[in-house]
């Protein structure tokens, strides 16, 4: 069977809070949707697999050649925390190029503003990387660093990927000894921090 | 419902979200991402393209392909709201940006009137109680034959918090001048937990990875598809490694005509020419030292017409001291007749394209 787009992971920010993450399993395309909602402007950038070191470059234009700034050996990559505005919700569209042993090449869309057919949006395109070339890209976090100001409830992140199909088993990138709360069953499971769940009893 | 990311390394969900978090072996790709809700086609001119009523999904892809050749107005209403109710800002050619609040609709133009075949791909997030934000972006083919088309790059909204979308709607208000037969609109959609079910509407048609240094990369023989989408993973050798686009081997400079911006700013066009050589196909827009360049196609590949595409790139030298350049391009390849049944990227002299380099194409009629 061709291979495909496939949806990898879906999450809800179940609170107000300054950072918002999703994991996934390892594909060599991924195409993410983030839809952020704020009360203040929130500065939600970017980071891979809980890098913080300085190993993000970027190129960002504002509202076309309204603003253009580069940065280099960065802790983060810009969404739209460099400058940000308005009010109301915003949507950032990422396309990423996931292989192993090369830099991940970034494109990203935003769209931004405050709410209300009377405030225009802002519009932001920006070319990014994250130097690495060791990993693939399993985790993405949203984190405010700068304004205090909080990713709202109810903001989502969506993943989709695209790879080859596998015949070797492949595992979520997820730290040993999370748990996983089984809102249908009750119950209640531990990640080995390789390859299974175990029960808690 | 969805993970829910809780303090102190908790997740929270379903016990088959549990399991989709679990180590597998893929059997089958798990039909979960866009699939066709609807779609309308022209069969004689018209002054509007409706969809109808689809139904509503979380995430929206919208399709646009509208022969314009007698010059319409085009403006997307959702819902059937022709009320105040959309803002839009766009830009057109690299100019500076235009902005329009309190609108009856989005104007998807590069101001004014659609000129020739138009080629516009919209994305949508569609939750109910939030205004649904539209990224677009989009291709007018101008004039037929050795014309450089136009680009145009839209961030709109309908402030609507009350509804998902769930009926789209191309309307012409000039007069006499329909979107002509055979114009089209394919709306995409998935759900944040769209069931396994169904068929994707992007399916693979070719996966091609280099293994050893090459002078181009290219999809080999495709089944002709009215859609394409190319993702392209070049890793240059060289300081030579300028790329140009080739379709089903046409090299003509003649054949082809583009523009592009670079950095979003020096805007520039060559029409039936090509900087990289007059046997070097379509030029991309970019031509200076790179190691690793990421490129994204969308292709109109209708037959009869000339064949319509936008790429988007980036492209570093390697160290996160080296910020990322950005190219944005649109162009056309001439010819008319048949489809697009090989793509290819090439560059303007040696085999400079490194070992490991990548290209994958997607399409759907």
């Amino acid at each position: 069977m061709a291979s495909s787009w496939e949806r990898l992971a879906f999450v809800t920010q179940a609170s107000d809070a300054s950072t918002f993450s999703v994991t996934f399993t390892a594909k060599e395309h991924l195409r993410v949707v983030f839809h952020g909602f704020q009360s203040t402007p929130v500065e939600p950038d970017i980071r891979f697999n809980d890098d913080d070191d300085d190993n993000y470059a970027g190129r960002l234009s504002i509202n076309g050649t309204g603003y253009l700034m580069t940065y280099d050996d960065n802790d983060r990559i810009y969404n739209y925390g460099y400058s940000p505005s308005g009010t109301g919700e915003a949507i950032t569209n990422m396309e990423i190029i996931n292989v192993l042993n090369e830099e991940k090449m970034v494109l990203i869309d935003n769209n931004m503003g405050s709410v209300g057919a009377g405030n225009v949006p802002t519009r932001r395109e920006n070319t990014s990387k994250w130097a690495n070339t060791s990993e693939q890209v399993t985790k993405i976090t949203f984190v405010d660093l700068g304004s205090g100001a909080l990713i709202k409830a109810g903001s989502t992140i969506t993943v989709w990927g695209a790879d080859d199909q596998s015949s070797t088993p492949f595992y979520p990138n997820i730290p040993n000894g999370t748990l996983f709360e089984e809102s249908d069953t009750g119950k209640i499971y531990m990640w080995d921090g390789t390859s299974a769940w175990n029960e808690m009893t | 419902m969805a993970i829910k990311h809780l303090a102190g390394d908790r997740l929270q969900g379903t016990a088959a979200e549990r399991a989709a978090l679990s180590g597998n072996t893929l059997g089958s790709i798990a039909q979960t991402s866009w699939k066709e809700l609807d779609r309308v086609t022209l069969g004689s001119a018209a002054d509007v393209l409706d969809t109808g009523t689809f139904a509503a999904k979380d995430n929206l892809m919208i399709l646009l392909w509208v022969d314009a050749s007698t010059a319409p107005y085009g403006n997307i209403t959702f819902n059937g709201d022709t009320g105040s109710n959309y803002a839009r800002r766009y830009c057109s050619n690299g100019a500076s940006d235009t902005t329009h609040t309190s609108q009856s609709g989005i104007d998807i133009s590069s101001g004014g009137a659609m000129n020739h075949d138009y080629f516009v791909v919209l994305t949508i997030r569609n939750t109910a109680s939030a205004e649904k934000l539209v990224i677009c972006h989009s291709l007018e083919q101008d004039a037929t034959g050795a014309t450089s088309p136009n680009r145009v790059e839209i961030a709109a909204k309908w402030a609507n918090t009350a509804n998902q979308i769930t009926r789209v709607e191309l309307t012409n208000s000039r007069s006499g001048h329909d979107f002509a037969s055979g114009s089209e609109m394919v709306i995409l959609g998935c759900d944040d937990d769209e069931a396994d079910s169904g068929t994707n509407f992007w399916q693979e048609l070719s996966n091609t990875t280099t293994t050893v240094a090459a002078n181009n990369i290219n999809s080999g023989t495709i089944t002709a598809k009215k859609y394409l989408m190319v993702d392209c993973h070049i890793i240059p050798t060289t300081n030579d490694s300028n790329t140009t686009i080739i379709c089903n081997g046409d090299t003509a400079q003649g054949s082809y005509s583009m523009r592009r911006s670079y950095d979003g700013g020096n805007e520039s066009t060559y029409a039936g020419t090509n900087p990289i050589g007059s046997t070097a196909g379509m030029y991309t827009g970019f031509g200076e030292n790179r190691t690793n360049l990421l490129m994204n196609t969308m292709i109109a590949n209708v037959s009869g017409k000339e064949k319509l595409m936008f790429w988007h790139m980036s492209h570093a030298l390697d160290g996160a001291t080296n910020e990322p350049h950005r190219t944005e391009g649109v162009g056309k390849w001439h010819t008319t007749s048949g489809q697009i049944t090989n793509f290819k990227i090439q560059t303007s002299t040696g085999s400079h394209y490194g070992a490991n380099s990548r290209m994958r194409v997607w399409g759907s009629d």
